[in-house]
This record gives C-alpha cells, structure tokens and sequence, in this order.
C-alpha cells in the first residue's frame, strides 16, 4: 500500500519525538525518509537504527532545503507522491493516510491539511494564523485555511512549478510558498482537516517573522 | 554642535570596535597578519577623517568650488553601496554552493549506503 508515496520528514533535534512518529509510521508506509538537519542531540543516532532511509545535513540548512532534498531523493527515485510531516509529532498518521488517498483517488496535484483545531491553539498564534488567511484569500483570491500546514501531499511532476526558494531567516516559510505556488499555479489542489497534538511548547513564528510572512506573500503574488 | 560631538563620539566608539573585531579575527587566523594591518590602518585613517574631516582640504585644493571632503564623501558613500552590493552576491553565490554541495553530500550518502 502507497508505493507510490514518500513520506518526507525534515527533522531538527527530535530526539524525544522521532523514535514513536517513525514507528507508528512504518506500520502503514513503506517508503520513509528522514533528513536530519545537522541536530546537536541524538536525532540522528535514533533514525541511523530504524529501517528507513535516513541521511544528515552537515550543516544546519534550515527545513525548506531539507524538504527539497526530500524532494530530490522522490524525483531520483521516481515517486509518484511526496508527503510531508513535522518530526515533532504533532500529526497524526492517519490524517496522513485520509490526505494520501485523496490525492490518488482524485488525481490532484496536491492535498494540503488543516488544523481545525484552531480554537485549542494559543490566543497569538490562533489571530496571527487567520490574518494570514485573510491576506491570502484577499491576495490569491482563494480561500486556503492554514497556509503554513506541514502535512501535505504533493505530486512530485509539481517540482518545476513550485520550486520554493526560502531558506536561511526564512527557511519556515517553505509550506506558505508552496501554498502560494500551487494557488498561482492554478494545480488541483483540495484541503482536508487534520488534528494536531500539542506534544511540547510552541516553537513556530514570533510577531516579527510572521509580518514577514505577510510581505513575502505579497512578494510572492508578484513574482513568478 | 552636539550633535557633532555624539556623531564623533559614536565614530570613535565603532572605531575601536572595529579594531578589536580586527584584532579578533587576527587572532582566530580569519584574517592573516598583514590583511589584518591593512584593515587597522584603514579603520585609523577613517577616524581621523571622520573626525578631523577639514584636514584634507588643508592638502588637496579643488578649483570646483567645492571642497575635497565634500566630493571624497559622496564618492565614498556610493563606492561602498557598490562593495556592499559586489559582497551580497557574492555570499548569496557562495551559500547557493554550499547548500547544493550539502545536499548533495547527503543523498550520495543514501546511495553509497544502498550499493553497500
């Protein structure tokens, strides 16, 4: 089942998380790749023991280029489908499962989740994401809830058309530019709920990165 | 004249930053001996321009009508907008080129591990 489908994970100093997410994962997905990203803890040590493909990054390049040579490894390897998660294990892997059969079923170019969860999230980070959306809806005329959702489903044929290019400060807007070229791209793209487990304190964007974010979407919208 | 006095005084303080940050990477061998001379003497002849600006009016006389400090000062400003410009895309090659060397480090070691 989902030979066609990588399942990508960029992870940073998941030492706590990675071990059950890999092991709950195994049990439905043939192909895994993790790419630890150069972490100071023992991430790496911990996926060198899991039958799964594994590599490090010698240097910390941030998660955007970790996803691209996810994304590499998937064209080389001719997968059909990319899937992508957050190694800190606050997606559940049968929303994975529900956004993969999706994408087969209807022949999309890609299925992107959100958390509709919202209302359990933090007062900032809960206003910070709807303004987001807001802005994204006024800019790409579409409506898209959670821009920056780490679990999705590409196609990988889609590489050409959304070839991010965040990295370094802004390397956690990879999701968001993805969103926004797929939109300006007009792919097949449709959106599922997924739930999100709170497995330790947030650590997304602060006030400034995501003002930020709101004038790379603007740059985005302008740009190829 | 305060104002003056708070611009000379914010020179002088980023001088000698400059010339412990210079003497810094001269230690930690960034910057070998002799480049290492060659940036404290231009942080030394910046303060003294920067603070006694008049000086070299005193040497060089232009008929233009303007004095030699006034033109040195535009053309520094623009000369350094072009360094930072030349530097910029210079570091955005270089990072390009690290990153795809990186990268492609690691998927060979996927490769090298599936021949093995």
């Amino acid at each position: 089942m989902f030979d066609n489908f990588l399942i990508a994970i960029p992870a940073f100093n998941e030492e706590k998380n990675i071990e059950k997410l890999i092991i709950n994962l195994i049990k439905k997905f043939k192909h895994i790749i993790v790419i630890d990203n150069c972490s100071s803890d023992k991430t790496y040590e911990i996926i060198k023991k899991l039958p799964i493909i594994f590599t490090k990054h010698e240097f910390n390049l941030g998660k955007s280029l970790s996803m691209k040579t996810c994304f590499d490894y998937a064209e080389i390897k001719n997968f059909k489908y990319i899937a992508y998660m957050d190694a800190d294990g606050q997606h559940n892997v049968n929303d994975l499962i529900k956004l993969c059969k999706k994408i087969e079923e209807k022949n999309l170019d890609a299925v992107v989740g959100y958390r509709n969860n919202l209302k359990e999230l933090n007062f900032k980070k809960r206003i910070g994401t709807l303004i987001l959306e807001k802005i994204f809806k006024l800019l790409y005329k579409k409506d898209i809830k959670d821009i920056q959702s780490g679990l999705r489903v590409l196609k990988v044929s889609m590489l050409e058309k959304i070839r991010w290019e965040s990295k370094g400060i802004t390397h956690y807007f990879a999701d968001a530019e993805i969103t926004c070229k797929l939109i300006k791209n007009n792919s097949k793209i449709e959106q599922l709920p997924i739930e999100t487990i709170a497995s330790e304190p947030y650590k997304g964007m602060n006030i400034i990165q995501g003002i930020f974010l709101m004038i790379k979407l603007f740059s985005w919208r302008l740009t190829r | 004249m305060i104002i003056k006095e708070i611009v000379t005084i914010l020179i002088i303080f980023s001088t000698f930053l400059m010339l412990y940050l210079t003497f810094l990477n001269i230690k930690n061998k960034i910057l070998n001996f002799y480049e290492g001379i060659i940036w404290l003497l231009i942080w030394l002849i910046s303060l003294f321009i920067s603070i006694r600006p008049k000086t070299i009016d005193n040497f060089i006389e232009t008929k233009l009508g303007v004095s030699f400090f006034y033109i040195s000062t535009i053309l520094a400003i623009f000369s350094l907008i072009i360094i930072i410009f030349y530097f910029y895309n210079k570091i955005n090659i270089l990072e390009k080129k690290i990153d795809k060397i990186i990268r492609s480090e690691s998927l060979k070691k996927i490769f090298d591990r599936i021949k093995d």
